[in-house]
């Protein structure tokens, strides 16, 4: 008798936890679950305008992407992306953390300001960009032509271009990351920071052996979303470069946007979503291997 | 509990929002309610938006709802073939809507209708917006591209500016001039239509298949042609001396460039007329596009959008929409349209009418579109290339793009020469 109670009450709290749930998984499943499983059909399929799936290709896309130029080439340009972004902007955010985090006389108003960038949509950061990287009237090219160096082509030369919008990211980047680190950074005890001080350590001492392994969870937390954040960048190449010149920026997601919203090849543009999937859960799973013993939890 | 049931019924309510039912949208006193999709910001849309408050307010049975899209094309793929669709939208890719299963044919509209005539409409902009010599959307905002230029810049140089150059090496000559420390003489952007125009100005295809306007696809680029190889040479010689602008794939930064000294001349759409009338500081008059040297000047494509007809709306919405076109097209319009943007008009009688003759009679900038595009001869190579694949135009502007940034004309033209054609013979 007791037994059945229990299998009851059970089933009563199963269904109670379920219904809290409830709102979760709709939402989740409506703008989640629902578009992944359909972009794995669309993969898998010959797709015509308005997501009608005229039939069933099987892997055709997928073997596509290994002899599309176009597609192995953004691959190529979204890592090196990755590698010009990701240790930059955590780098100059922690330094800005740092110092920020310091108990000095207006600190306030400089983690105000170093966390201003995050009021400006990326957009909105772009479209200014675009000014100060104007090949003639731009900012930055009269800057360097007053001290005599000839102007560089930001955005219209290959070579600078993906240069130019890694720099736009750090920066669009920037805030976030200060916020992040900074909170981490005042959940440190100052206790830690009081005895080892008593025991004679100097400030980088402090430094790196008290507070970096103890930010160690934001930093790993961090690096992982600036990974993401990298490979999925897409509203400034959007605006600043259209992918161009000579898809020197076309980075995955943009060349997914083109396959299917310019050309309509929303089969072929479903299978590269599907590896830019595969490409970030492999990436980050490996940091997690690697982060593994590195972070130090409280 | 009761906040989750909410969430769920309101979640419920958007789902259900999503799929309307397809019955005739009415205003409350009774007028049918027209969705309209078009894609112009600025000034322009100031314009077009005065013309359909006129329009809502002299109709008693239609209500026009514009809505700012700003890419129809990207919209319409997804939305055309349902009834989110909306009854009127502006589209300028008329092999793709053509080819499309969602679009009413205008041509049935003016068929049906004794009272509008096909021939009040200006006969090279008809034929050039047909296809297979149907008129399948209503031409409504038409540019035509133009050689502009700054005429204080040309004083400064000692230049005349009565006098543009009108071939290759004239243009090539005068880049030469402008050109100073802070300015560059000319500038082409980085877009496919001006090297389309390009070819077209000298009566040459593109593309196979009379540029695949009779009928069948075109099966091969003629990009490699003399013709071609004229054309990136001119560019590559220009960039080479230093004295061509490059301001990359944004088209404002050439008019950036433009507008504040730093460029002589370039070319550009006739569509930006009447805002460099009213914002620039300087002057600048507009010439017919140049050709190569000893080449007759044929015709120049004609750019811009047309007004479809979505075949997802009711019977009673497509006749509405059908009003609102009609009205868009007639000649008091079309005037007030083209003297306040640089626009075409698209009905001859709109030049006879104010405002549009005052300002053809005072500002020169605006009647050398016009002149353009009645001295347009209407054939294959001045009607465009009409291809139903979006990539090649990519691999055009890649290959303008690999052009300016030092490759050989040669090693350019033999890439993309390949690249298009497996491209359309996919």
């Amino acid at each position: 008798m007791k037994t059945k109670s229990n299998i009851g009450k059970e089933i009563k709290l199963f269904g109670m936890g379920l219904s809290y749930l409830l709102p979760t998984f709709l939402l989740l499943g409506v703008f989640l679950f629902y578009p992944i499983i359909k972009t794995i059909q669309f993969s898998l399929s010959d797709v015509l305008d308005g997501g009608v799936v005229d039939h069933f290709v099987g892997l055709k896309h997928y073997l596509a992407l290994f002899s599309s130029a176009s597609f192995l080439n953004s691959i190529k340009v979204s890592f090196i992306f990755v590698l010009y972004t990701v240790p930059i902007t955590i780098i100059l955010s922690l330094f800005l953390a740092v110092i920020a985090n310091e108990k000095l006389k207006g600190t306030k108003f400089f983690q105000m300001i170093f966390s201003s960038q995050l009021g400006i949509s990326g957009a909105a950061s772009s479209a200014i960009l675009l000014f100060f990287f104007h090949p003639t009237l731009g900012t930055i090219n009269n800057m360097l032509g007053f001290f005599g160096i000839p102007s560089i082509g930001w955005l219209t030369s290959p070579d600078w271009a993906l240069f130019s919008v890694a720099l736009a990211t750090v920066w669009m980047g920037l805030s976030l990351n200060f916020i992040l680190l900074l909170g981490g950074l005042q959940n440190i005890s100052v206790d830690l920071y009081e005895s080892a001080t008593v025991d004679g350590a100097g400030y980088w001492t402090r430094l790196f052996k008290i507070t970096i392994p103890l930010l160690s969870p934001i930093l790993f937390f961090v690096t992982i979303i600036n990974f993401i954040n990298a490979f999925q960048s897409f509203g400034q190449i959007h605006i600043l470069t259209e992918g161009g010149p000579s898809e020197a920026t076309n980075l995955i997601v943009y060349s997914i946007y083109r396959e299917s919203f310019i050309y309509g090849n929303y089969g072929f543009a479903s299978a590269q979503a599907v590896a830019l999937f595969i490409i970030t859960l492999v990436v980050t799973l490996i940091q997690f291997k690697a982060g593994e013993g590195r972070v130090h939890y409280q | 509990m009761k906040k989750a049931l909410m969430l769920i019924i309101i979640m419920g309510l958007v789902l259900l929002g999503c799929s309307n039912s397809k019955e005739t949208a009415k205003t409350e006193d009774g007028k049918t309610v027209v969705a309209f999709w078009h894609n112009l910001d600025g000034d322009n849309a100031e314009t077009l938006d005065s013309i359909i408050k006129k329009f809502n307010k002299q109709s008693d049975s239609v209500k026009i709802k514009p809505s700012f899209q700003d890419n129809v094309q990207q919209q319409m793929r997804t939305v055309g073939s349902t009834n989110s669709a909306p009854t009127v939208f502006m589209g300028g890719d008329t092999a793709y809507y053509s080819q499309s299963s969602y679009i009413t044919p205008i041509e049935e509209m003016i068929e049906a209708d004794s009272e509008f005539d096909i021939s009040d409409l200006n006969e090279a902009v008809v034929e050039n917006h047909s296809l297979d010599g149907k008129l399948n959307a209503m031409p409504f905002n038409v540019f035509v591209p133009l050689l502009f230029y700054n005429v204080e810049l040309f004083e400064e140089a000692g230049l005349d500016p009565d006098n543009p150059p009108e071939t290759f090496s004239e243009v090539e000559k005068t880049a030469q001039t402008l050109t100073s420390k802070d300015v560059h003489g000319f500038a082409i952007p980085i877009d496919t239509s001006f090297i389309y125009n390009l070819f077209a100005i000298q009566d040459e295809l593109v593309f196979n298949n009379d540029n695949g306007r009779t009928g069948a696809d075109p099966t091969e680029t003629l990009l490699n042609s003399t013709a071609g190889k004229d054309i990136y040479t001119w560019i590559d010689d220009m960039n080479k001396a230093g004295t061509f602008g490059n301001y990359g794939r944004t088209w404002s930064n050439t008019q950036l460039a433009f507008s504040s000294g730093e460029l002589g001349m370039y070319l550009e759409s006739s569509a930006v007329t009447g805002i460099w009338l009213d914002t620039l500081d300087f002057d600048f008059q507009t010439a017919p596009m140049p050709v190569p040297d000893g080449k007759e000047w044929t015709g120049v494509n004609q750019g811009g959008s047309q007004l479809w007809l979505s075949n997802q709306a009711t019977d009673e919405e497509q006749t509405a929409g059908w009003e609102f076109i009609k009205y868009l097209v007639s000649p008091e319009v079309q005037s007030e349209w083209a003297a306040s943007t640089g626009y075409v008009p698209v009905t001859p009688e709109a030049a006879e009418v104010s405002p549009l003759k005052e300002v053809y009679s005072e500002h020169e900038q605006f009647k050398e579109a016009y002149d353009a595009l009645n001295n347009t001869e209407p054939t294959e190579t001045t009607a465009g290339p009409s291809l139903g694949k979006v990539e090649v135009s990519e691999q055009i502007a890649q290959s303008f793009e690999d052009l300016i940034q030092g490759k050989n004309v040669e090693d350019v033209l033999n890439e993309a020469e390949e690249k298009i054609n497996s491209i359309l013979q996919e």
